[in-house]
């Protein structure tokens, strides 16, 4: 039985809601990497929003990076140019990677699946005549990779987080942000075909970086949330899968 | 110093409930996104500079916004004016095909100039919207705003929290930095590129867990006050709708539906050269 307790989301109390959420806002300041042709930087946020997901689950890490990505378009409101919806990018990629890392492996596969879908639907919709389109038949060829290998793996990913092996830990992290950062990456983009028209042929060029800047984005939350999750549970933090996993037995 | 800039004024904008401020926001995103003709766009951010202009809203802020925007906006009609499919070539020309990326194309089409000159209306009107809110209302009215709208007050106290722990956790990540320094760590500034990416591990790992140790105590704080024992809230600030407030949301809904209809029936604000 599901008990409501007061002070607390999914489990998770507010406070460590309200300290993850900052922590998402805090690391859009913290530069990473430029970004090649858009002339802005990849922020340590792309590391921080799958791991806030994986720390603290899909209800309240989901919520906690909603919380922190719509607070930094508050605060730092000419970053936001997907307007009002900009934060939705984030918390999907936190979405999936929560899930994925909470053993709920086939409801991570069918998100990560629905953006990849979203992405054909509306790009058939506002490509039709372009003699470019074709180019979003192999565009998600990563995301498709990552969705096949979410679906060999099954449940592993979220078996692996939990056993906090140092060996079997950052192969969990690894594929649970990736696919976290590629749903993101599905999300921004089926936006900014739908708000700004973005022609096929920009899809080529954006094609050529995009697998690198997300997998720099993935490894680096995977060399950061190995140690992360192993000190969290030697400290005694309740956040993580085991935590939650324990408060449920 | 707040993050958040608000300057406070006795304008119209300023008095709107913040729940009416909100309407406003989603009718102005909805129409940025219906229309696609340069004029329509065109007017729509003239009304949001106007209101920048009209609640004295310091023109730094605005130059802010301007010199953050200009790639992406210049990025954005170059890729609209070279790659957009069109049929009325104003230009024409040939990029060999050899050239990667942009090799093959042969002209500039009308198409590709509207669109690109809408699109970056667009960038700027949806962009622009926002600040017009957050800035003409104080948090504590927002917040209560987005409560009074159905927003649970624990995500509500999450974020007003979050948005004051923020300078801190600033501030923390720059203490780390500093010790790192002493130590003389400078891979982060001065790092190859593989150096740079390890580097953000002795950053970012000790700022979250000393941030979730942070969390642990606010917890029991929280917990020592009774933090939703009472299903019924009460707040310092109350805020309530005016006859005002009423009207202005109807305004703003029934022009939007408006320019919706007119759009979907009569192709309102659609650009009308024909593309494919």
């Amino acid at each position: 039985m599901v008990r409501r307790k007061r002070g607390r989301i999914a489990e998770v109390h507010v406070a460590y809601i309200a300290i993850s959420a900052a922590i998402v806002t805090a690391a859009a300041y913290i530069p990473m990497f430029p970004v090649i042709g858009a002339g802005s930087m990849m922020s340590a946020g792309m590391i921080v929003v799958p791991l806030v997901g994986i720390l603290l689950g899909p209800t309240a890490g989901t919520l906690a990076v909603a919380i922190g990505a719509f607070l930094g378009q508050i605060v730092a409101p000419y970053g936001a140019i997907f307007g009002l919806i900009t934060f939705l990018c984030p918390m999907t990629g936190a979405f999936v990677a929560s899930l994925l890392a909470f053993r709920k492996w086939k409801e991570g596969v069918c998100a990560l699946g629905l953006t990849i879908l979203m992405w054909y639907v509306l790009t058939s919709i506002k490509w039709a005549g372009d003699p470019y389109a074709s180019v979003r038949w192999y565009f998600p060829f990563l995301h498709l990779a990552s969705f096949a290998s979410l679906l060999i793996m099954r449940g592993k990913i979220g078996e692996w987080i939990e056993t906090l092996d140092p060996k079997k830990v950052p192969i969990g992290i690894f594929l649970a942000a990736l696919a976290g950062l590629l749903a993101e990456h599905m999300v921004g983009n089926a936006i900014y075909v739908g708000i700004y028209s973005g022609p096929a042929r920009v899809y080529g060029f954006v094609l050529s970086i995009y697998w690198v800047e997300r997998m720099l984005g993935a490894i680096g939350a995977t060399l950061v949330g190995t140690p992360l999750l192993i000190a969290l549970y030697k400290a005694r933090i309740e956040v993580g899968p085991w935590s939650l996993r324990e408060s449920e037995l | 110093m707040s993050l958040v800039h608000y300057y406070p004024g006795d304008s119209f904008f300023h008095k709107l409930d913040p729940r009416v401020k909100m309407v406003w926001l989603v009718c102005m995103f909805l129409l940025s996104f219906i229309f696609n003709h340069p004029l329509h766009l065109g007017v729509l951010l003239l009304s949001v500079l106007f209101l920048w202009i009209y609640m004295k809203i310091p023109f730094s802020e605005l130059k802010l916004f301007f010199k953050a925007l200009t790639v992406v906006a210049v990025v954005t009609f170059f890729f609209q004016l070279l790659f957009y499919p069109g049929e009325h070539p104003i230009i024409s020309f040939s990029i060999p095909k050899w050239i990667p990326y942009f090799g093959g194309v042969t002209a500039i089409t009308m198409e590709g100039l509207v669109n690109g000159i809408a699109m970056v209306l667009r960038l700027f009107t949806i962009v622009l919207t926002m600040p017009v809110v957050t800035m003409s209302t104080s948090l504590e009215h927002l917040i209560i705003g987005l409560i009074r709208m159905g927003m649970p007050y624990e995500i509500a106290f999450a974020a007003t929290t979050a948005l004051n722990l923020v300078p801190a956790l600033q501030s923390d990540a720059q203490k780390i930095i500093d010790a790192q320094k002493a130590r003389a760590f400078t891979a982060l500034e001065k790092g190859s590129f593989k150096e740079r990416i390890k580097a953000y591990v002795p950053l970012i790992v000790p700022l979250m867990v000393g941030s979730l140790k942070k969390g642990q105590q606010l917890e029991i704080a929280m917990e020592s006050r009774a933090f939703g024992a009472y299903e019924n809230r009460t707040y310092l600030t109350e805020i309530k709708m005016r006859s005002m407030d009423y009207i202005f949301a109807t305004f703003f809904v029934a022009i939007t539906i408006l320019c919706l209809i007119l759009r979907i029936f009569k192709g309102f604000g659609v650009f009308a050269l024909k593309t494919y």
